[in-house]
């Protein structure tokens, strides 16, 4: 890692005991329970989990997107102290965008196809930068667009059609960011749609913005790669639930939560050796399925009998550093590493 | 643009001949004797077939038909065989109370269909959703004759003297008097096409309001009245404005039926009135009038639908370099 997390130790967003419910067949179901999370400045937070565990959910959550009949619920969600739970709709909508912005997975739908990319921009500008001039903006619009490495001169009254999805991407980017005081960085998938290539070039991007301006980050992924290129702290998603926190080397190291192990034991080897892949059986559990015990157990591989079919797991503390884990084997985590030797 | 224009004109030669052929054929199939009608009952054989060859009528068909569109290409659509006046001059007098219907209807159309369907997919599943969906499913199952019917029982026989319900009063004449008389037949004309634009503008703008861009506009903090009236209405209508394109069309057809049940000197009055007497000429041209009306406003729409979207647009633009 490039930056020592230690150096920035102010807490910038903090959730704690969040609880979102969306209306499901005429029924309230429950996609995020009890989530907790704590992003220090120049921090990147990866999230991660598979399609469905509820990651996406937790972002909208945070920036206040979800309209009824979706519920949310928290014992607080505070950027810079500052409970937004507290703020009015209009002070929300400065922060959206402000303090508090986010980026989209899938950037040519993120983009209105009706107009140019030029008054995309200007319109974030007017209701961000109200101390800028509004003969100043275009001149403003570049000097963004020119720190995401685009050249935007002859092409602000482009519609978002006409340029690359990588470009585009970019342009997201330099759009949630256009605001001087912002503080947090939301990305949902932020590479999921581009290739190879492009996705290098934009987690460089990302990684360069935390540096230059302190940026702290909270990056949806489901793809552990990222997360281990990208981020210094990791919290592991389940059908809704935080199952596994840890610091990014402790995860790859010593995960603790069967999920994470069974994840990390997902990803297939290079060179490979012939043998079968490894892929976890099952699939996630629907959102109105209760399901009494650990939602994880009917997946497990390290499955410890009844209690894990009927008593809830609780995210307890199992190490420093805030390392946690949601599993009934955690109490046991020094016995853990010496019966199973590792994860491959 | 004009590219584009051009060939759609060109393209709607065809349909316009191959409409002329099948409209000038059934007519001249439909039972009836113009000459008898004009001659009398009590006319001799030889004073009608002296009728008959007069009005071309003892022809063939095609040959009747050949000259009759040699002189359309002349801009001449022949006389009425009534009185003799040109066709153009009797369609041009008739043109200004159906004009001013179905300008009434679309007007109706856009300033109650939009708005509602806009309502619904806002309030989408909720009450007044629930009433709107089902007001438009009946606005769009009952046709306008059955709605002209009830409005002239309602205002005719129930109430009368609340609104006048028949008869017409040309807007340049007497401008609250017109616009009164017009009220009803267009409301006759618009009710199933409301209905239809609410449907279309609700599916269309719940359609758009789950786009992507829309919450990015709802992160960036954008206002919500803002975003539901820029970010998405623009994009929401584009499928809206064909549909009401179409309708122009419509509204000529369904004017017949409402000109004739509020007793309104339009063209739709003149085509069963002309019909009735087998005045070939003038029932022709009506159905050319409207059958040309109507392409035309379809091609207006195809071009205006890539000026509002920036994408067909660009498609149009790529084709010509």
């Amino acid at each position: 890692m490039t930056v020592e997390p230690a150096a920035y130790s102010d807490e910038v967003l903090s959730v704690r005991g969040l609880g979102t419910r969306y209306a499901f067949q005429g029924a309230s179901v429950p996609a995020v329970r009890d989530f907790s999370l704590s992003v220090r400045e120049g921090e990147i937070v990866g999230l991660v989990g598979e399609s469905g565990s509820g990651k996406s959910t937790v972002l909208k959550s945070i920036l206040g997107m979800l309209k009824p009949p979706a519920e949310v619920t928290s014992d607080g969600i505070f950027l810079d102290g500052r409970d937004l739970r507290e703020v009015s709709a209009k002070e929300m909508r400065r922060i959206r965008g402000g303090r508090l912005a986010m980026v989209f997975q899938d950037p040519i739908n993120s983009f209105n196809p009706a107009w140019t990319i030029g008054n995309q921009f200007r319109r974030v500008l007017s209701l961000h930068c109200p101390h800028l001039h509004r003969r100043d903006y275009d001149a403003e619009i570049l000097r963004l667009l020119n720190r995401v490495g685009i050249d935007g001169r002859g092409k602000l009254n482009s519609y978002p059609f006409e340029f690359s999805q990588g470009q585009l991407q970019r342009i997201m980017i330099a759009v949630a960011c256009a605001s001087p005081d912002l503080r947090v960085l939301l990305a949902d998938e932020p590479t999921t749609s581009l290739d190879v290539t492009i996705e290098a070039q934009v987690l460089e991007l990302l990684r360069d913005l935390r540096e230059e301006r302190g940026l702290a980050m909270v990056l949806v992924t489901h793809d552990l790669s990222v997360v281990a290129e990208m981020c210094d702290k990791v919290v592991v998603m389940y059908a809704g639930r935080v199952v596994e926190v840890a610091e990014v080397h402790d995860l790859f190291e010593r995960p603790q939560h069967p999920y994470t192990r069974q994840l990390l034991k997902a990803i297939p080897d290079f060179p490979h050796d012939g043998r079968r892949l490894y892929a976890m059986r099952g699939a996630v559990p629907r959102l109105d399925e209760e399901v009494p015990g650990c939602t994880f157990a009917p997946r497990c591989d390290a499955h410890l009998g009844d209690v894990c079919d009927e008593v809830p797991p609780v995210l307890r503390e199992i190490g420093p550093d805030g390392r946690r884990s949601a599993c009934h084997k955690a109490n046991h985590a020094t016995s853990l590493e010496e019966t199973d030797d590792g994860v491959r | 643009m004009l590219r584009l224009a051009v060939s759609r004109l060109l393209s709607a030669v065809p349909v316009l001949i191959l409409i002329s052929i099948v409209s000038f054929t059934l007519l001249r199939l439909a039972p009836g004797d113009p000459a008898l009608l004009s001659a009398g009952l009590e006319a001799s054989p030889e004073v009608l077939e002296r009728v008959r060859q007069s009005m071309r009528l003892d022809e063939p068909v095609w040959v009747q038909y050949w000259a009759w569109l040699s002189d359309l290409l002349r801009g001449d659509l022949g006389n009425s065989y009534s009185d003799k006046s040109p066709v153009t001059e009797v369609i041009a007098e008739r043109l200004p109370a159906t004009l001013q219907l179905s300008a009434a209807a679309l007007l109706l159309i856009v300033a109650v269909g939009v708005p509602m369907g806009i309502l619904s997919a806002l309030r989408a599943n909720r009450m007044a959703d629930q009433v709107i969906r089902v007001a438009s499913l009946a606005g769009v199952s009952v046709p306008n004759f059955i709605v002209a019917l009830l409005l002239v029982l309602l205002f005719g026989w129930w109430f009368p003297g609340l609104m006048p319900y028949e008869g017409f009063v040309p807007i340049t004449e007497d401008f609250a008097a017109s616009i009164q008389h017009i009220v009803l037949p267009a409301i006759a004309l618009a009710a199933p096409q409301v209905g239809l634009v609410a449907r279309m503008t609700r599916s269309s703008m719940l359609e758009v309001l789950g786009q992507d861009y829309i919450s990015a506009a709802r992160a960036m903090g954008v206002r919500e009245s803002v975003i539901v009236c820029r970010d998405a209405l623009r994009n929401a209508l584009l499928p809206v404005v064909t549909v009401l394109g179409v309708q122009i069309g419509y509204l000529l057809g369904g004017s017949v039926v409402v000109e004739t049940v509020f007793s309104i000197p339009g063209i739709g009055r003149l085509l069963v009135d002309s019909f009735a007497i087998r005045d070939y000429p003038v029932t022709i041209g009506v159905m050319m009038f409207i059958a040309i009306v109507f392409v035309l406003v379809n091609i207006v729409v195809d071009v205006l639908y890539g000026v509002i979207n920036p994408r067909i647009r660009a498609g149009y633009e790529a084709g010509r370099s």
